[in-house]
């Protein structure tokens, strides 16, 4: 197995948190994943070519919940000494990340790496962050329709990432100003 | 397709005190997928003309707002595939009824229920915490089962559409964002 999650130490309290507020939606006994991380990136960061390096400070995790197979991703975030649910995505995102995920465990069978995820909110942006020893892997999780910049699914090293997002960004941010 | 090995997934059984759904108190508004990646202006738009009886498409709306020919054709094209301001787009539409600044703080829970009782959902425009702009539809209020305020987010980002979104913790939509302005729309 060369995936493994790094879920926080109350993990159980975190499921539990998810469970209470929305496991009702997919039935008595849904199924839910073990949390894993969610790293935000800045979009000017990304513009000029990083995506790494400017990471927010912000922690996130996200449990995928459904009755069978994965049907919604469910954001939490803490709240002094406690987990809170902060949102239910009903949308692509927990399926397509769940199938670019699958793919992974088969194209990577040999080494370690851990299971992140990496949003880069102002380009609705997500890939699958594979933190490995020296080396980190992205797979884009990319929606049937409109995705940043037409990218291929592919696996992409945290350079060629960030040279495939940096017109997107770039574009963005010229526009907003 | 089950969970991916790797997410250990477990089955949890539910607190009888939890069993029950989200009530929304007016059905959901339909919120557009966008066409492509920067029309989250146009399809919040299009999708409140929709809900309202209307047939504006969200490349025609491009084009009567960035003086262009071909965005039906080619939509994701530079000179198509742009942001913009969706007051603009609501006006152009004939769906804008007002704009009110919010200074970061989402919009009153109050406010949202009274224009989605009266059949009006509200557009609300967001700054990412990374940076950024995003539009979207304030598609429907409700409790969930422990009582807790969501309001359904037309996110027409398709990853993302719907999002049930806690209302207490609107700040933290993906991962945080600052509530710029609420449009207010009309028949």
């Amino acid at each position: 197995m060369p995936l493994r999650v790094e879920p926080p130490d109350d993990a159980q309290d975190l499921q539990d948190s998810v469970i209470s507020a929305v496991g009702a939606q997919f039935g008595n006994t849904p199924t839910v994943s073990a949390p894993y991380p969610v790293e935000t990136a800045n979009l000017e960061t990304v513009a000029a070519g990083d995506i790494l390096g400017g990471l927010l400070d912000i922690p996130r995790w996200q449990c995928l919940i459904g009755s069978e197979e994965p049907s919604a991703a469910v954001d939490v975030m803490r709240d002094q000494d406690r987990y809170v649910v902060v949102s239910v995505n009903y949308g692509e995102l927990a399926p397509r990340l769940n199938e670019v995920i699958r793919t992974a465990e088969q194209l990577l069978p040999q080494g370690d790496y851990e299971l992140r995820s990496l949003e880069v909110p102002g380009l609705n942006f997500v890939a699958v962050h594979l933190v490995g020893e020296g080396s980190d892997l992205f797979f884009p999780v990319l929606p049937r329709g409109a995705g940043p910049n037409n990218i291929p699914a592919r696996s992409y090293t945290a350079a060629e990432l960030a040279a495939s997002l940096q017109e997107a960004a770039e574009q963005v941010l010229r526009d907003e100003q | 397709m089950p969970f991916a090995s790797v997410l250990r997934a477990v089955q949890k059984t539910v607190p009888w005190a939890a069993r029950s759904g989200t009530a929304w108190s007016t059905p959901p508004v339909a919120e557009q997928d966008q066409a492509v990646s920067n029309w989250c202006w146009l399809a919040t738009t299009a999708s409140v003309d929709a809900h309202y009886g209307g047939t504006v498409s969200q490349c025609q709306l491009a084009h009567l707002l960035l003086s262009q020919t071909g965005c039906c054709l080619s939509p994701s094209s530079a000179a198509c595939n742009q942001t913009g301001d969706v007051e603009k787009a609501l006006k152009t539409a004939g769906r804008h009824r007002s704009t009110s600044s919010l200074a970061g703080s989402p919009p009153h829970l109050a406010a949202l229920q009274t224009a989605l009782g009266s059949g009006e959902p509200p557009v609300g425009q967001v700054t990412f915490t990374g940076g950024g702009n995003h539009d979207v539809l304030l598609a429907a209020c409700g409790v969930d089962p422990t009582g807790t305020a969501v309001v359904q987010v037309g996110d027409p980002a398709p990853l993302f559409n719907p999002t049930y979104l806690i209302w207490s913790q609107a700040h933290r939509y993906r991962g945080g964002v600052s509530w710029t302005h609420v449009c207010w729309t009309r028949r």
